[in-house]
């Protein structure tokens, strides 16, 4: 059920304009020049890369659902929500921050885990253990954190407990969501609950216990990126957020725009086709903040495409092309993406 | 230092356990040398405790990542800084980190996959090797119940003839299997020390049932008034979940545990086993490798194993503690037929063989060729090895080979459930022991006493109460 409140809320904001595939690709976190594009279009950044080990099975089997209830219908492979869809799309607001974390979050959680479990054990003399997270990289991050901190391991378990209070009271978490991750912490006689364990405590399907997870390990994650009197837990959360958001190839390309050569220059030095570039230049005007618009498109371009998407109510480039047909499909895709506002 | 000195002051111990000096002297003294130990019986220290009396590095071979982290917990523990482990988990980085400073280390452990890489063995051939070490040396042999085509390549780099000696170690082996070890791994006149695998402390009790009705109903009877901690091995994961959704209904605290549990679930439901706010885990045959948990009290097999090791192996995780422990054996007349479907999904039949090397020689991928003659992923990397060294006729010829093999452990579990003397004495007689138990033995003999296992406290309900603040305090005070 609250999966499907996901999948409403995505094909929503898509109104009509894109497969049911293009959402699988922007819960799988796919990396391509079009899944980018509608992120950035469609305001699906939240959703980007949730789940990333969706199966195709699975995601078909929820669209098939969602048809056989009549949420959604399917007309030329797009999907529009039906009435229906949005009565029940009640959900509140979902929360989560998928394109700052792209699986950055499950990292965090380890490590607090396996933190936890590790003071839990050392303040009560306990040496010999067996780690909850079995992941070396893991084990080395804890142990590397643990070895920094110049304390007793008494005061340090208290401060991480005091840190862990104040931000799960803090941050603005559900209660369910508070219970569910203080069940996912292990310490001596205290075991972590499984998924369907907490599901039955809570009462609550084992899916919509690891989605209102998810959600909480973002909006703290959030919250300690907002605020410094937590340096501890902070410091679990090093690197969890995506710090460069360019795919490899894209980022090449990125440093060759930036050292003056042209678009068409790049595809020759790279021997890349020119589409696969102008993919890139795409990318970079999703994620870089001063990209140079300027040198593929004027401003006066700019207000006539967005007077067409406002009038027509669609971003669909097929129909925008039919009206600017001096238009390449390059410079209306960064037209998009630059938005309605032209600064003179 | 004296191997003696060795074993008091690094392991904290004060006398070697039976067969270990034997293997250590061997090895020391530069001798290839097969150990056959059942499992918790000591085995590790064969090989930790000569690198402490030899120069140069512990190569060893390990085919599951799982020990072999267990492994070097384990080495960690006895204050080992120089260890590496190089398998397929590892970021390209680290393990770029790994084989650039490969020199530094004492153990370095490896996966078949890693050790057949060129670049490694170059690295390997550059150190001074103390010796090799084959963990779970039987998976090299068609003959073992785990037979891993990946071993199978060790072959050549054992060929040499001054090579480091290398040590095999496993929990169970036949004669045939012990043979296969020998020559696969190019072992020079190797020193065998076997450890007997009867346990006297297990009583061995089959029964027949009609079908899994039956089972499922004498399991939920069984549990209710025997004692735990146990172990119900099933033979799928849908029935792992299956059944332990059916007991968790009747209140009992318990689990399922397979390979399709992400890890996190998996480390969460080992760990409430070991500490015991689980009783019984129901599991397919991936639960048990690596658990240190010594007062299992009961094993239950809802289906029947293909082989005789694989149900030692299984059997041989009760009763670590020296007490009494049960192992029961739920058998109907059908088991056969479904054993037999499952562990020949995975042996390509000869037109399957035929077809997919046709595919092959027309430059079709693996993958597809794989997927068009319907093989399983295990059928294609067998048959990918043999065609390296035979010509269609004798792969086709091999493959019979393996066919038969399984075909006759299968009889013998099939002799097993069937027997009419007793158990024990079955099952020891498949690995050349005879049985020295007189009471508590098997269903068979009918001198079993029971009454340790019949429980006499009532379940507690566990508190459903969740309170996140409380939990926090609990867990750091
Ligand atoms: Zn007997």
């Amino acid at each position: 059920m609250v999966f499907i409140s996901i999948l409403l809320t995505m094909f929503q904001r898509l109104h009509g304009e894109r497969s049911a595939q293009g959402v699988y690709h922007i819960l799988r976190g796919k990396r391509s020049g079009q899944t980018l594009q509608d992120v950035e279009n469609y305001q699906l950044k939240p959703f980007y890369s949730l789940f990333p080990n969706l199966s195709t099975d699975g995601y078909r089997r929820q669209i098939e659902r969602l048809i056989a209830e009549g949420l959604i219908r399917i007309e030329n492979q797009v999907v529009y929500v039906t009435d229906k869809g949005r009565k029940n799309m009640l959900h509140a607001p979902w929360r989560f921050n998928g394109w700052e974390y792209r699986g950055g979050e499950r990292e965090f959680v380890k490590r607090l885990a396996l933190t936890v479990q590790t003071l839990s054990y050392i303040r009560t003399g306990q040496t010999m253990f067996a780690p909850i997270q079995k992941e070396l990289h893991i084990q080395q991050f804890v142990k590397e954190f643990l070895r920094r901190q110049t304390v007793s391991v008494d005061e340090l378990a208290k401060r991480v407990h005091k840190e862990l209070v104040q931000i799960l009271s803090e941050a603005n978490l559900t209660d369910l969501q508070r219970t569910i991750l203080s069940y996912r912490l292990t310490g001596v006689q205290l075991t972590a609950y499984t998924w369907e364990q907490i599901a039955e405590a809570l009462n609550s399907p084992v899916t919509s216990v690891q989605i209102y997870f998810l959600e909480s390990l973002h909006i703290v994650l959030d919250f300690i990126e907002e605020h410094e009197d937590m340096p501890l837990v902070k410091s679990l959360a090093v690197g969890c957020r995506v710090e460069n958001y360019l795919t490899q190839s894209a980022e090449r390309s990125r440093k060759l725009v930036q050292q003056g050569y042209s678009i068409e220059q790049i595809a020759s030095l790279r021997n890349l086709k020119l589409s696969t570039i102008e993919d890139h230049m795409v990318e970079m005007a999703a994620n870089v903040k001063t990209f140079p618009y300027e040198e593929f498109v004027t401003a006066e371009q700019i207000q006539k495409v967005w007077q067409q998407i406002d009038r027509l109510q669609t971003k669909r480039l097929r129909v925008l092309k039919e009206r600017c047909a001096e238009l390449s499909y390059f410079q209306l895709r960064l037209i998009i993406i630059h938005g309605k506002r032209v600064d003179s | 230092m004296d191997i003696q000195d060795v074993l008091q002051q690094r392991f904290g111990y004060v006398a070697f356990r039976p067969g270990q000096e034997e293997v250590i002297r061997h090895i020391v003294a530069g001798r290839d040398a097969v150990a056959i130990f059942p499992t918790g019986m000591g085995k590790s220290l064969c090989y930790q405790l000569p690198a402490y009396v030899m120069d140069g590095a512990v190569v060893v071979i390990s085919p599951l990542v799982a020990l072999m982290e267990d492994q070097v917990a384990n080495l960690r523990n006895h204050k080992e800084k120089r260890i590496v482990a190089i398998n397929s988990f590892l970021s390209r980085q680290e393990k770029e980190l790994a084989l650039n400073t490969l020199h530094q280390y004492k153990f370095i452990f490896l996966s078949p996959e890693m050790l057949m890489q060129t670049a490694v063995q170059q690295l390997i051939e550059q150190l001074n090797v103390a010796f090799y070490v084959v963990d779970e040396a039987h998976c090299i042999s068609e003959w073992g119940f785990d037979f891993r085509p990946d071993y199978l390549r060790m072959k050549e780099i054992f060929a040499g003839s001054k090579r480091a000696p290398v040590l095999a170690l496993t929990a169970t082996a036949s004669e045939k299997v012990i043979e296969d070890i020998t020559s696969y791994l190019q072992l020079n006149q190797p020193h065998i020390e076997r450890q007997p695998i009867d346990r006297p402390s297990i009583s061995y009790r089959v029964l027949h049932l009609e079908n899994q009705l039956a089972k499922t109903d004498w399991i939920i009877e069984r549990l209710s008034v025997t004692i735990g901690p146990g172990i119900i091995y099933v033979a799928s994961r849908k029935r792992a979940d299956e059944l332990a959704a059916v007991l968790q209904e009747k209140g009992i605290r318990v689990a399922s545990y397979h390979g399709g549990k992400e890890q996190d679930e998996r480390s969460i439901i080992q760990e409430q086993f070991v500490q015991g706010d689980l009783e019984w885990i129901c599991a397919t045959n991936a639960f048990g490798m690596g658990i240190h948990k010594d007062d299992i009290r009961q094993i239950i097999h809802e289906h029947l194993p293909a082989t005789p090791s694989a149900y030692v192996q299984e059997v041989g995780r009760a009763g670590r503690d020296g007490e009494k422990a049960a192992a029961t054996l739920l058998y109907s007349e059908r088991d056969i037929q479904k054993l037999k479907f499952i562990v020949f999904e995975d042996l390509p039949d000869e037109q399957q063989i035929r077809y997919y090397h046709s595919l092959m020689q027309t430059g079709v991928s693996g993958s597809l060729a794989t997927e068009q003659s319907g093989l399983t992923e295990v059928a294609a990397r067998l048959l990918d090895y043999y065609f390296e060294q035979f010509d269609e006729e004798n792969v086709i010829r091999q493959i019979r080979q393996i066919f038969q093999v399984k075909e006759r452990q299968i009889a013998d579990m099939e002799r097993f459930v069937r027997s009419e003397d007793c158990l024990r004495e079955k099952l020891l007689s498949y690995f050349g022991e005879k049985s020295a138990t007189t009471f508590d033995c098997c269903s068979q003999c009918q001198n079993i006493a029971d009454e340790w296992l019949v429980r006499t406290t009532v379940e507690q309900k566990r508190s459903t109460k969740l309170d996140w603040k409380e939990r926090l305090h609990q867990l750091l005070g």
